[in-house]
């Protein structure tokens, strides 16, 4: 008898101990809520009704530029875009793999910009793509491909094993959200409002390499495979920029690719002129992503291509989906005005 | 189970470079077997060339890892890991047979044990055969209890080197990367912390020596009692870094009659002995020990009622000492001892506490561990026997208290490299 | 025991009062510091490439000052922000070679020199548009190569060539991050 109460003693401190590491983790890892927001943007898709036709994947390039609220209003399409900041390719496989377990989409939509990138760039990144994605293989998969030099794996497990020196910069942002989190993207559409015309650029320098690394094209090909596997149309684009250079040599082995594997690509930047946007006005940082007026110039440009081309259903005439998204445009509205 | 420690030792020794172990073999070889198989014809010759050799590798290497001293440069020489531990370990033990002090070891794999096993071959401290043999042979046996405290022992370890020691070393980074511009009171504030870091990082390694070895059941002996509670020089060495001052007392400085021979040959044999103490260190060191030797010799062992004044006034001088350790030269050393007697610049120090790499949060965390550490070394022995008596759910909890303590307040990962023991040089 | 706790606290109090006290005195000159010493750690490694344009000089990976450096004003000056993070790159264009610049904290340091034009020689005498023979010459077989590119690596700094039909037709110094 004396033994059992010694054991459930023990099995109970050893309880408390682990709620007490479960909650410093949590209070130390970063939120994401109000600073770093694009850091929460990879889970707010998890709470989402699964009724998209169409996903965006893909860098910062996606999710300032498309706007599902206005391609919803324009065209009656359900999409979702699930993009986060300086995505690298293994990466949006990752994502587009775990999306797929959850709904089936009818296109998929992967901006080729990363493709410029061989390898793991930049921790920071990595962990505002990773940190708050749910676990699953495709994470694991994910953190494995991404690690840059000095990262380990355990790191992604235990946040408090990178985060530990938050402990100085607590702010409010950290107990508020401890366990509550909030939404900042509409369907993964971040509005930003700013206008920052477009100024000087850096001069475009040669490059040592201009093709896409094995390494990329490896996880472009896995994409178009597991697209075909599920009867998903892939749908590569551009998005508009001046910076970073997008390369003559970049576009023609993105047609080449899109050609050999009959895929379609949109080079939405050689039409910025037709879409409408104005680098004086329509973006927010001198060229590098739109603002929200371009943002909604483009998706309503880009609606039209989708409707015309990939035989998408108007969810306005769906009564369920149109009243999910009636509320979520009546929130979007109130946003955009404020 | 003791194979199996001397097998991991081995394992984890070959693995810092397989070079190691040639070094180590080739000295634990010979020792074994002049030992065990010596007769009295030529003994002392025999024993002699036994010692001698193993010197002679030791000074090799100390001088070729610090190439400034004899000018030209020796480049690409890897200095075996623990060569200055398990070097001094082999000659007691070598002397202490020839004076027959104990029997040899017959058995080649016990005396292996003795001489690689792993926690302390790394950062010491240096052990005697007569004080571990008998534990580290032992049947090996499960004490949920004993293994619970050689862990906490081990966190506290871990606390002292991650929390105190990495946190100090930030700052006197910053402090040593400009010593141009930081002089003078900078000078002393990085000493006066500096003896805090290499007390936590030395130490601290110890702890986990000796927690580790409880662990297996093997009792590792102290090597610190409370050094900066010491009121003379005298008695700091008495208190730090016990294993290397009481070998240099058993087979330097008793051999060179000690104070047998008259007051004034006890002067000079103490400073031999602590200038043998730097040449240990390193040939950088010779000037530290020569100035240790000079203010032991001349120390009164006094005792007055001013305890507190005696330790503060004790801790200075140790501290200035160790600006041998933190600059990288001699002369620079030097300078840096002679800007704080020239240069008041207390105000600009002041100014600046907080661009030493530390917020004030990190600060406010530095000095409460701090106060802990002086807390727990004024009444060491009592909280170690009563953390050694706790009930096992309350150790538990302490390890589990301390264990996050050290993840949330320890430097480490992205950012920070501390995982260098200062003492692991030497 | 007692007389210990009350002189580490009055330590404490000492400590915490100083640096209040020396913030208030004190503040824009502990900045300056700061950066001071981290220039003297620069120059202080020995081998790096560094530029040299007449009496200029710089180091990729130096914090960038154009005071320090003696440059003028430049012919056009660009920031580039990276999404998310705050903080921008920057770059100077100056007639015949390009600076930019990263964040470091509140400073920015040195990330690349780009030459610009023919004009503009490295130290050792090398310019776009010499031939691969004349770069292997003057820096050695010891470079890596990456497509067209040849990166030679003193300390924290490369100097990269790109070679196009055995001629130089890009140079640039920059600092390795990772």
């Amino acid at each position: 008898m004396k033994k059992t109460i010694k054991t459930i003693k023990i099995l109970f401190i050893i309880l408390v101990l682990i709620i007490i590491f479960v909650l410093v983790n949590k209070l130390l890892s970063p939120k994401y809520m109000e600073n770093l927001v694009e850091g929460s943007m990879i889970a707010e898709y998890y709470d989402e009704e699964k009724n998209h036709e169409v996903i965006f994947i893909g860098d910062c390039e996606v999710y300032a530029n498309f706007s599902p609220m206005v391609m919803y209003e324009q065209e009656g399409i359900s999409s979702y875009v699930r993009g986060t900041s300086q995505q690298l390719v293994w990466q949006s496989y990752g994502i587009l793999k775990e999306t797929l377990k959850y709904e089936t989409p009818k296109v998929v939509v992967f901006n080729v910009n990363s493709l410029r990138y061989s390898e793991p760039v930049s921790e920071a990144y990595n962990r505002l793509t990773l940190d708050k994605m749910k676990w699953s293989k495709e994470k694991v998969e994910m953190i494995n491909a991404s690690m840059t030099k000095d990262e380990t794996f355990i790191s992604y497990v235990f946040p408090i094993l990178r985060y530990h020196s938050r402990f100085s910069e607590l702010n409010k942002e950290d107990f508020e959200y401890m366990f509550k989190e909030k939404k900042n993207t509409f369907n993964g559409f971040l509005i930003n409002k700013k206008v920052k015309p477009a100024g000087n650029l850096p001069t475009k320098k040669v490059l040592p390499d201009y093709n896409f690394s094995e390494n990329c094209i490896k996880y472009l090909d896995k994409m178009t495979q597991i697209c075909k596997d599920n009867n998903i149309k892939l749908v590569l684009i551009k998005a508009p920029s001046l910076y970073p250079y997008w390369y003559d040599e970049y576009n023609n082995q993105i047609i080449q690719y899109a050609e050999k594997n009959n895929l379609d690509f949109y080079n939405l930047k050689e039409v910025a002129d037709l879409v409408g946007i104005d680098y004086e006005k329509d973006t927010y940082d001198g060229g590098l992503h739109l603002n929200l007026t371009g943002a909604t110039k483009l998706s309503t440009y880009f609606s039209k291509i989708l409707k015309e081309n990939y035989d998408l259903k108007d969810y306005r005439k769906d009564e369920s989906v149109n009243k999910i998204y009636q509320e979520k445009l009546k929130l979007y509205k109130q946003a955009i005005k404020d | 189970m003791n194979v199996l420690i001397l097998i991991l030792s081995v394992i984890i020794y070959a693995s810092f470079g397989p070079i190691n172990l040639v070094y180590i073999l080739f000295s634990s070889l010979t020792s074994f077997f002049v030992a065990k198989y010596t007769k009295e014809k030529n003994r002392k010759l025999i024993f002699i060339l036994a010692v001698a050799i193993n010197l002679l590798i030791l000074v090799f290497f100390k001088i070729c890892s610090h190439s400034k001293f004899i000018g030209t440069p020796v480049e690409n020489i890897i200095v075996p890991i623990g060569i200055s531990y398990y070097t001094l370990q082999i000659i007691s033990y070598l002397v202490d047979v020839y004076k027959k002090k104990y029997e040899p070891q017959k058995s080649l794999i016990k005396y292996l044990m003795y001489v690689i096993y792993i926690p302390y071959l790394i950062i010491g401290p240096i052990n005697r055969y007569d004080d571990i043999s008998e534990s580290l042979y032992a049947k090996k046996h499960w004490d949920t209890s004993r293994i619970l405290y050689g862990i906490l022992r081990t966190l506290w370890g871990l606390f002292k080197k991650f929390v105190i020691a990495g946190r100090i070393s930030m700052i006197i980074s910053v402090i040593t990367g400009n010593t141009s511009e930081y002089v003078g009171a900078y000078a002393l504030f990085a000493m006066l912390l500096y003896s805090i870091q290499i007390y936590a990082d030395f130490s601290g390694g110890i702890d986990m020596v000796i927690g580790v070895s409880k662990m297996f059941g093997i009792d590792v002996k102290e090597n610190f009692n409370s050094p900066y509670l010491a009121e003379s020089i005298k008695e700091f060495w008495r208190r730090w870094h016990i294993g290397l001052s009481s070998w240099l007392k058993d087979y330097v400085y008793i051999p060179l009659g000690g104070n047998r021979k008259g007051k004034i040959r006890t002067k000079i044999n103490l400073i031999i002995t602590f200038v043998v103490s730097g040449l240990w260190h390193g040939a950088n060191y010779i000037l530290w020990g020569l100035f240790n030797g000079i203010l032991v010799a001349f120390s009164k062992n006094k005792t007055t009622k001013w305890k507190t004044l005696n330790r503060i006034i004790n801790y200075l001088i140790i501290s200035i000492l160790w600006a041998f350790f933190i600059w990288p030269t001699t002369t620079e050393a030097l300078q840096m001892i002679g800007s704080v007697f020239t240069t008041f610049n207390y105000g600009a120090l002041f100014s600046n506490l907080l661009n030493f790499n530390l917020d004030i949060a990190n600060i406010v965390v530095l000095i409460i561990s701090v106060i802990l550490l002086i807390i727990v070394d004024c009444k060491k022995d009592k909280l170690d026997e009563k953390v050694k008596n706790m009930q096992v759910d309350t150790k538990i909890l302490l390890i589990g208290i301390l264990g996050i303590i050290i993840l949330v307040f320890g430097i480490y990962g992205i950012g920070f490299n501390v995982n260098e023991f200062i003492y692991s040089k030497f | 025991m007692k007389k210990g706790l009350i002189i580490a606290l009055i330590v404490l109090v000492v400590i915490v009062g100083g640096i209040e006290i020396g913030i208030t005195l004190n503040k824009p000159k502990s900045v300056s510091d700061n950066s001071n010493d981290v220039a003297n750690k620069n120059t202080e490694q020995a081998e790096v490439f560094t530029f040299k344009d007449g009496d200029k000089q710089m180091t990729p990976g130096e914090l960038f000052s154009k005071e320090t450096i003696g440059l003028g004003d430049e012919e056009s000056y660009s920031e580039i922000a990276s999404c998310a993070f705050e903080g921008l790159d920057k770059t100077y264009t100056y007639p015949n070679y390009e600076i930019t610049t990263f964040p470091d904290g509140e400073q920015d340091r040195i990330y690349t020199i780009y030459f610009l034009n023919e004009e503009m020689t490295t130290q050792e005498g090398v310019r776009v548009s010499d031939s691969m023979e004349k770069m292997v010459q003057t820096y050695g077989e010891d470079y890596k190569v990456q497509g067209n590119q040849y990166t030679y690596t003193k300390g924290k700094t490369n100097l990269e060539f790109i070679v196009e039909n055995e001629t130089i037709t890009s140079i640039q110094y920059s600092y390795v991050t990772e």
